[in-house]
């Protein structure tokens, strides 16, 4: 009896949720429960919505999400480490009828790319950063990121991040925000299903922010890296919400458009 | 009084077995599987309580591999 | 606009050529002695004409991504800076070259190494015919003696660098980029459309219209045996550029005892060397590389023949006298002159270092 209803209810027209189909069939290569795969998700989601396919070009970085490009079914360029933003820029404006899109990790965005972000966002380029902070080296093996926290024990702070060391926890996405040129900055997660829909429905405001040439949106998702932090995926989840979330707060910095 | 019920799939081969479904399950639908694996050694997601289901999708939206599909019927 | 005779620096003459060839984006970084780039085409304001894109990037490293990032669209651009900043720009490049990228770069090299100085130098070629970058690749490198031939070489440069998708530069010295001479600009060359660049360009990342699978831009491949398919690729490639591409001048070779080799500016320097010493009854060829890589050896090797020494002329303590000896095989002595530091040295002092060190040793 119970069997029969099942089947009953699986079928095409009661499907009410399933994978986009702008993300490839493939393996994707993160850690199990890695956050990287809910954003990419959503960003396959929200390109496909919104008839995005033919004119999105997405830029990839160094880091863990270097093979973006194997995962979302529009064209890439992998940039060079920290210079996702430069690449951008420059698609954007030869492309002007485009929607580019920057994918990028904590190193990638507040370390090595600083200057890249920063100047980017300044000019007001009508792109879409996304922003990934787990608040640790991924890729190369769980080492320290600007952004962090303080104490928190990496490959390189084994005793855990000292100001006198290693200075302070970088919020970049504060300093976007004073920027001119940034016309909308959010800072999300990917823990919960409410979060995940916040998310969603902060990235689809970015790219109609980038199509309607109003400037710069950046949307930073606090993730976890629970290979790197040495938790399972649902402590990585708790701890980010204890520990995380108190230095980086979610919710809009700036939203000049509404 | 109209019943939603719900049911998922999951597609064996992308999960991971990474539990975050199952904790975002609100109505312990589903578990991962004890004994058995996948392809790539996983224990997968299964409906271990599928009369629980009500098709809400938070599995599928917390999902980092996307291989959760969400059915959802209105029973009269 | 129509071909026009002017007087105007090799610098103005960048970035002129550049609007007239039709190019689509220039990214750029002010530095001395080449900024009259940047200034010229914000002065031209040619995305008010012709459509093309001008940026000032927030670094040397900045423009150099830009380049590669509009490049990955199919699109023609180029970037311009002096060594220091070419320095800044070699991992940009080192990508382009690993994606197989057509762009442009201009170098208007000055003294080095570090901060150096800004007077004129050629001490960069090593950084741009041996890789410059990390990793086996090689540019096509253009070297002007003239003003003419730094309009000439924009549109060269970005015609090879399409042929064979692989980034070009212009490797010019001070000298070139300051000074002022008469030079004729091309006819208005029309920028492609986005729907030319589509057919031109299948590879580019600019947008999957019409259904067709994505097209991925990048340098990285972890497998092995495929990132050695993609080096095999490259290395048949630089092969077709050698024997495609090769270009050099010719003086006075085939009557000639001795031969010069210099490049760019100094080539003319050597010109003047050379009737200098006719007049004392030294009989001197000069052969000239335009392109510095593919380097003329065939060329060289072959003009050797029966020549009883070379001097290889440079501003620089002896760099592209390696490839000359390379290319001679010890038949005959190859020997060196260069001035540092901004010096220029004058056709006497030239034809003196030829006595000097070949004729009378």
């Amino acid at each position: 009896m119970q069997e029969m209803e099942i089947k009953d209810i699986i079928c095409e027209e009661n499907k009410v949720y399933s994978k986009p189909e702008l993300l490839e069939e493939v393996h994707m290569h993160y850690c199990p429960g890695c956050s990287h795969g809910v954003i990419h998700k959503l960003l396959a989601e929200v390109i496909q919505e919104m008839g995005l396919t033919e004119k999105t070009v997405g830029i990839s970085p160094v880091g863990c999400a270097v093979f973006a490009y194997n995962y979302i079914d529009v064209d890439w360029v992998e940039a060079a480490h920290g210079r996702a933003p430069a690449v951008a820029t420059a698609i954007s404006r030869l492309w002007p009828d485009n929607a580019v899109f920057t994918y990028q990790g904590d190193g990638d965005m507040s370390a090595i790319g600083t200057a890249e972000s920063i100047h980017a966002a300044n000019r007001g380029e009508n792109i879409v950063m996304v922003f990934v902070n787990n608040a640790i080296y991924g890729m190369t093996g769980g080492q320290m990121a600007p952004t962090t926290l303080i104490g928190q024990k990496t490959a390189t702070t084994p005793y855990g991040r000292r100001v006198d060391l290693n200075g302070h926890p970088l919020e970049i996405t504060n300093l976007m925000a004073i920027l001119d040129g940034t016309c909308y900055v959010t800072r999300q997660a990917v823990h919960t299903p409410a979060a995940v829909r916040k998310t969603k429905a902060a990235l689809k405001k970015a790219f109609e922010n980038a199509m309607a040439k109003k400037g710069t949106s950046v949307v930073e998702v606090v993730a976890t890296c629970n290979s790197g932090w040495k938790l399972t995926p649902e402590k990585a989840n708790k701890w980010m919400e204890e520990n995380m979330f108190p230095k980086y707060p979610l919710g809009d910095l700036k939203n000049t458009v509404e | 009084m109209a019943k939603i019920r719900g049911a998922v799939t999951v597609n064996i081969a992308r999960c991971k077995g990474c539990n975050l479904c199952v904790v975002a399950c609100p109505t312990n639908t589903l578990s991962l599987q004890p004994s058995e694996v996948n392809d790539r050694g996983y224990h997968f997601a299964y409906m271990v309580n599928p009369e629980n289901c009500i098709g809400c999708s938070s599995c599928a939206l917390v999902c980092p591999d996307a291989c959760i599909e969400v059915y959802r019927k209105r029973i009269d | 606009m129509k071909e026009e005779v002017r007087l105007m620096k090799g610098n103005e003459a960048i970035a002129h050529a550049a609007i007239r060839y039709g190019c689509d984006g220039y990214f750029g970084y002010p530095i001395t002695p080449q900024s009259e780039v940047l200034e010229t085409l914000e002065e031209l304001m040619p995305w008010e004409t012709t459509g093309m894109v001008v940026l000032q990037a927030e670094s040397e490293v900045a423009a150099i991504n830009m380049v590669y990032g509009a490049a990955s669209t199919g699109k023609a651009v180029m970037t311009s800076s002096s060594s220091p900043g070419v320095s800044l720009k070699q991992e940009g490049i080192s990508y382009m070259a690993g994606a197989s990228l057509p762009a442009l770069v201009l170098n208007v090299m000055r003294g080095g190494p570090g901060l150096g100085t800004i007077q004129p130098s050629q001490a960069d070629y090593f950084q741009a015919t041996k890789g410059g970058g990390h990793g086996d690749y090689h540019l096509i490198v253009l070297a002007p003696s003239t003003v003419q031939e730094m309009v000439d070489f924009v549109g060269l440069g970005f015609d090879l660098a399409f042929k064979y998708r692989n980034p070009a530069m212009i490797l010019a010295d001070g000298i070139v980029g300051q000074m002022m001479e008469k030079v004729v600009l091309p006819e208005q060359r029309k920028r492609r459309t986005e729907e030319e660049i589509r057919e031109q360009c299948p590879w580019a990342a600019n947008g999957r219209v019409n259904g067709r699978k994505r097209n991925v831009i990048t340098s990285l491949e972890l497998e092995s045996s495929k990132m050695e398919e993609i080096n095999n690729m490259l290395q048949a490639r630089y092969r077709e550029i050698e024997n495609n591409e090769t270009r050099w001048e010719e003086i006075d070779v085939k009557d000639a005892d001795y031969l010069m080799v210099a490049f760019g500016s100094v080539a003319r320097i050597c010109d003047k060397a050379r009737e200098l010493a006719a007049e004392k009854g030294i009989k001197v060829g000069i052969i000239r590389p335009i392109t510095l890589w593919p380097f003329p050896t065939k060329a060289i090797e072959e003009a050797a023949k029966g020549k009883k020494g070379i001097l290889v002329v440079e501003l620089n303590a002896g760099q592209m006298i390696e490839d000359v000896r390379l290319s001679v095989h010890d038949s005959l002595p190859v020997e060196h002159f260069g001035r540092m530091g901004g010096i220029i040295p004058s056709p006497e002092e030239v034809v003196n270092a030829l006595e000097e060190k070949i004729i009378n040793k």
